[in-house]
């Protein structure tokens, strides 16, 4: 064997020797907790049943957090008379249409304001099968009175 | 220490590596654990920088996990991460081309120093490092995988990504390189 060939091969012991200092697989590869796999469903649907007990309980729907818009309801104002207008005088020229002048105006409508009474003929009555024919042709009048 | 034997050969441990290729936590952690002090002490060769060859471990380690699901099983598994980590290497190299630790630097030869048989066993192991410290970068890398990783001519091809009868040409003139240097020095 050659001298160099002998000075490799001491070397490589030399070589050898160097250890890295640490762990690669501690350090690289994630660790995996020991969770349990029921504990992995369970906490969740505790945490659900514990939020859907709350609201239950409380027994508030506050609609401003719902989905759907709040409809916001307001009491029916009281009704107020309204105040009493005034007319204006109405130019019989201008807004009047012309057919209203065919209608009876105010001065010739007369209407009884008084007491007295008046007479307004009542309707004939249909004659019927059952009355007999001298009944059906007298004619009744009512008496009213104005109000 | 107990550690896993490093039986990495894809025809040795087939279900390991497939394990560890699904991801497995715990076949990647025993390749891991088996190929952790090749990686640092092939980077620590090449670096002479315990720090550096720390972070290049560690880089090599994060590629290997990366691309371990590309491994095709052409080549043993550690002749595969000695490539990874040799790439690592050289990239660290070209960063920080001047970290050398000078602990880890050999002393440099003094020629009117005794001769070599007169060295006892461990200023021989000091002479061989100051001497490769002479070699080139890739005259060096072709020494130590060839030489003390035991890789043969093919696999240090296949890590060095090149020819084998570029590994032979080179390793031919670092080893003539070190017959001058060791005959000059004598």
């Amino acid at each position: 064997m050659s001298n160099l060939r002998q000075q490799l091969d001491a070397a490589k012991s030399d070589y050898l020797a160097p250890r890295y200092p640490g762990n690669l697989a501690m350090d690289l590869l994630p660790v995996r907790t020991n969770r349990c796999p029921i504990m992995a469903y369970a906490v969740p649907l505790l945490a659900a049943a514990a939020a859907l007990i709350i609201y239950l309980g409380t027994g508030h729907v506050d609609p401003s957090q719902s989905g759907k818009p709040a409809v916001a309801f307001t009491p029916p104002s009281v009704i107020q008379a309204a105040p009493p207008t005034t007319t204006a005088p109405i130019s019989n020229d201008t807004l009047v249409p012309q057919f209203m002048e065919l209608t009876p105006s105010l001065e010739t409508i007369s209407l009884s304001t008084s007491s007295e009474s008046f007479s307004v003929p009542a309707i004939q009555l249909v004659p019927s099968w059952d009355d007999d024919a001298g009944t059906a042709s007298t004619s009744s009048t009512t008496q009213e009175s104005a109000i | 220490m107990n550690r896993p034997p490093l039986t990495l050969g894809p025809h040795v441990i087939p279900a390991s590596l497939e394990s560890a290729r699904r991801g497995d936590r715990k076949a990647l952690a025993v390749l891991l654990t088996s190929l952790q002090d090749t990686w640092y002490r092939f980077s620590l060769s090449l670096l002479h920088n315990p720090d550096l060859a720390a972070d290049a471990t560690q880089e090599t380690a994060l590629r290997f996990l990366k691309q371990l699901p590309t491994f095709r099983g052409q080549s043993e598994l550690k002749t595969w991460s000695l490539g990874i980590a040799l790439n690592v290497t050289r990239e660290l190299k070209r960063q920080r081309p001047f970290t050398t630790d000078p602990d880890q630097a050999p002393a440099p030869i003094d020629p009117h120093d005794e001769p070599v048989d007169a060295l006892d066993l461990t200023e021989q192991r000091e002479r061989v490092r100051e001497l490769l410290t002479h070699l080139s970068d890739r005259q060096r890398e072709v020494v130590t995988l060839r030489f003390f990783e035991d890789l043969s001519t093919d696999e240090t091809a296949a890590a060095m990504n090149c020819a084998a009868g570029t590994v032979k040409a080179t390793l031919h003139q670092a080893l003539r390189a070190l017959r001058d240097k060791l005959d000059a020095s004598s």
